[in-house]
Order: structure tokens, then sequence, then C-alpha cells
């Protein structure tokens, strides 16, 4: 199982400060909700699909329209009709607004390591315990899913050849006991985990040891520039729509 | 196992707290990721995260439901190649999860007898869960692509959320008789 987006790179985009980065992104997720018109909006996401040429194989430069395209011919469809005023702009933006956010995310999934986010959001003040589930949460997908997939052949081996399931509602009957065997399964872990979580010492008010921090003397300015970057960035972008109007 | 008596609140350690929404969220997120059957037009699929959700309401509680409802659908969203749904489904898989969780709080029973869940309360809550689905990924995917696309989404929500209501209920039932100490993880 695959268990990230994330693609190795050495391009500006990996590079840049995941915390700048992460304010970044909630910048551009409310400005692509702003009404400034069709070529600021068209002019966004071609830079983002540039920015995403650049940051990771550009033969994957459109892989998130290929995961969008049932979507986009639905906005293409189905939103003419509900508008009276417009339907072709409003369409138009709504398929820049949705292919934009598509971008947006798999551009900052792409280059940020899911490590790195986790110790972004601790730095911006996340609870230990909210970081410590979905650490914990992220080495147990993988393995879950691989048990998932080891009593599903057990299943399917049981059932013989002569009863090899081909109809759908035989298909969803056959994995309710596969999905019983995985919960239980999965269930019976959280006492061991728990007890394990507890002889590490969790829960001890003391200070835990940390794996990856972000050292600030080392990398303040490296921070503070690419904050100031951001802030650049930002403010080009508020200011451009009055060039248009 | 020691039969406990209703009314008595059980001391449940951080540890086991932390450990339990940590593989409920890693459960939900392999039911959304493993399980997916090609019906929903906008979505591309629907999943089997709901049946998850549903599960952990009904048998670990309103908070660890809506924490793992929320974590595991927004982690398998960025794991699964869709990662502009993962803030939408975190917020309303949380709801969702709390709003059943809540719903059966106190149905629940402590042996046997009680154990069996109250068909009313289960009515409610699917409806409950079911409406706050449909409802804000309406508005959700309104905002973001449209009207038209997220009418046409409907249909498949609802089938999702049935399938998580019956699976979640035959789920929470055979885990109860097939492994009866996961009455004690209710907290």
């Amino acid at each position: 199982m695959q268990m990230t987006l994330f693609q190795q790179g050495n391009s500006i985009f990996h590079r840049f400060d995941p915390r700048a980065k992460i304010l970044l992104l909630l910048f551009f997720l409310v400005y692509i909700f702003l009404p400034f018109g069709l070529i600021v909006h068209g002019t966004v996401l071609l830079l983002l699909i540039i920015a995403s040429a650049v940051s990771t194989d550009w033969r994957d430069m459109f892989s998130p329209i290929i995961a969008i395209w049932p979507i986009l011919i639905l906005i293409a469809l189905l939103t003419p009709p509900f508008y009276r005023e417009d339907p072709i702009g409003i369409t138009i933006e709504l398929l820049l607004r949705f292919t934009s956010i598509s971008y947006l995310f798999t551009l900052f999934f792409k280059t940020t390591e899911m490590s790195m986010i986790i110790l972004t959001l601790r730095w911006f003040r996340l609870p230990y315990n909210a970081a410590l589930v979905i650490t914990m949460a992220l080495r147990f997908i993988p393995y879950l899913g691989g048990v998932y997939h080891q009593i599903q052949d057990a299943h399917k081996l049981r059932m013989g050849s002569a009863e090899k399931i081909n109809r759908f509602y035989q298909k969803i009957r056959s994995l309710i006991p596969v999905l019983t065997s995985v919960m239980i399964y999965a269930i019976k872990t959280i006492p061991e985990l728990s007890m394990s979580l507890e002889h590490r010492g969790f829960g001890i008010p003391r200070k835990t040891s940390r794996l990856r921090v972000y050292k600030s003397l080392k990398n303040g300015h490296k921070l503070f520039t690419h904050m100031g970057i951001s802030v650049i960035i930002a403010v080009i972008f508020i200011l451009t729509p009055s060039i248009f109007n | 196992m020691e039969e406990r008596t209703p009314n008595v609140k059980r001391q449940i350690s951080p540890a086991f707290k932390v450990s339990s929404v940590a593989i409920l969220t890693a459960i939900t997120a392999v039911f959304t990721l493993v399980v997916r059957i090609p019906i929903a037009p906008t979505r591309g699929y629907i999943n089997l995260g709901d049946v998850a959700i549903y599960f952990t309401a009904f048998t670990l509680g309103p908070i660890t439901a809506m924490i793992a409802g929320a974590l595991g659908t927004g982690l398998a969203d960025i794991i699964g190649g869709y990662p502009q749904w993962s803030i939408i489904s975190f917020f309303i898989h949380g709801i969702q999860g709390f709003a059943v969780g809540a719903v059966m709080r106190g149905a629940i029973g402590l042996t046997e007898q009680q154990t069996k869940l109250s068909r009313v309360r289960i009515l409610i809550a699917g409806l409950l869960g079911t409406s706050i689905m449909v409802l804000l990924y309406y508005l959700a995917g309104a905002a973001m692509s449209g009207f038209g696309p997220a009418l046409a989404e409907i249909p498949g929500n609802i089938i999702q959320n049935v399938v998580g209501v019956v699976g979640g209920l035959l789920l929470t039932r055979a885990i109860y008789r097939a492994y009866p100490p996961v009455r004690d993880f209710y907290w």
C-alpha cells in the first residue's frame, strides 16, 4: 500500500520551509474562492501546473486532472442549467476553482513529507497526543491493509474453485466475514498497544525525546526568509487583480 | 470476564484512549482505501469507511468515533490521491461520528441482554449520520464544484451511509459475539 503522495526531489518546493508552505496553502485556498475573475484564476491555475511540473516529474504534470476528470465533465455538463446569467463564465470559473484546489493540495503533499507535516503541526501547537495518534495511525494503516489482504486471500482459498464469487452481491456478502476478522484483529491490538505505550512511559509528566526537530537557531534565518517570501507572494497575488480590473 | 454493572464510571487510561483512537483511525483509513465500489460519480467511488465510523460510534463511543472518523477519512483521502477532499472529509466525518456516537450513548448496554441495540436509536443515529454527511458534502461540493455535481453526489452518499449503518451494525453484533471484551472498550 502506497502510504503517501510524497515524491522525493530537490526542487524549490521541496526545500521550502513546510511552516511557510502550509500558510501559503491556506492563503491560496482562500484566494481561489475570492471573486477575482477568470484571468486571475486562470493565471493561478497555470502557475500551479507549472509548479507541479517543476517540483516533480514533468510527466506527472497532468496527474491531478487525470484523477478528477469525471467531476470536471460533470461540472461542465451540470453547471449551466443552474445559472441564467453568464452560465459559461460561471462554469469555467468552477472548473478553474476545482482544478486549482486539486493542484494546490497535490503539490503540497507531493513536496512535503508526512513526518514534516506532523512536525509542522506540532510547531503550530498541535497537542502531543494528537500527533501521537496520527503517527501511530500512519504506522498501522499499511500493516492493517496487509492483514486485510491476507485474510481476504485465506477466505478465498477456503471457498474453493466451485464457489468462486463472480456476482456483485456475492462479492459484497463475502466482505462481511473478512471485515469482521480484520476488525477483531485490530481491536485485539488495542490493549497490547496501550500497555506498550505505558511501558514506554506514556502519561508520565516528563519531557519526551524527539527524532526530528526544527532547530530554531540553525533554521531561524531560513524560516524568516521563507515566511518573508510567502508574505511577498501573498501581497503580489492580492494586488494583481486590481491591475486586471 | 468480569461482568460490568451499568452506571459505574470506569477508569480508562490515557494510553488506552490514545491506542484505541489510533487503531480505529487506521481501520477507518483501511476500510476507506481498500474497498472501493465505483458508484458515486463525483468522488469516483463509494467506500466502507462509514462502516468503520458507525462501528466505532456504536462500540467505542462518540469521542473515538469523532477523532477516528475525522482523521481516518482525512488520511485516506491524502493517501488515496484525493487530497483536495481531505479537509472536508476531516470535518464532515468527524461531526458525523460524534453525532452517531452521541445518539447511541447509553444505548449500548453492558450485559448480554442489554447489549441488544435499541432499534429506534439505531434508526435515529443512522438518519442523523446520513443527513449530516449528505447535507454537509452537498454544501462543500457546491462551494467547490457547483450545485450540479454536488446534487449528483447525493445518491452515492446515501448508498454509502446505508451500507455504513447496516455494515456497522452487523460488524458490531458479530464482534460482540466473537470478542466479548470489546464491551469494556467503550468510553
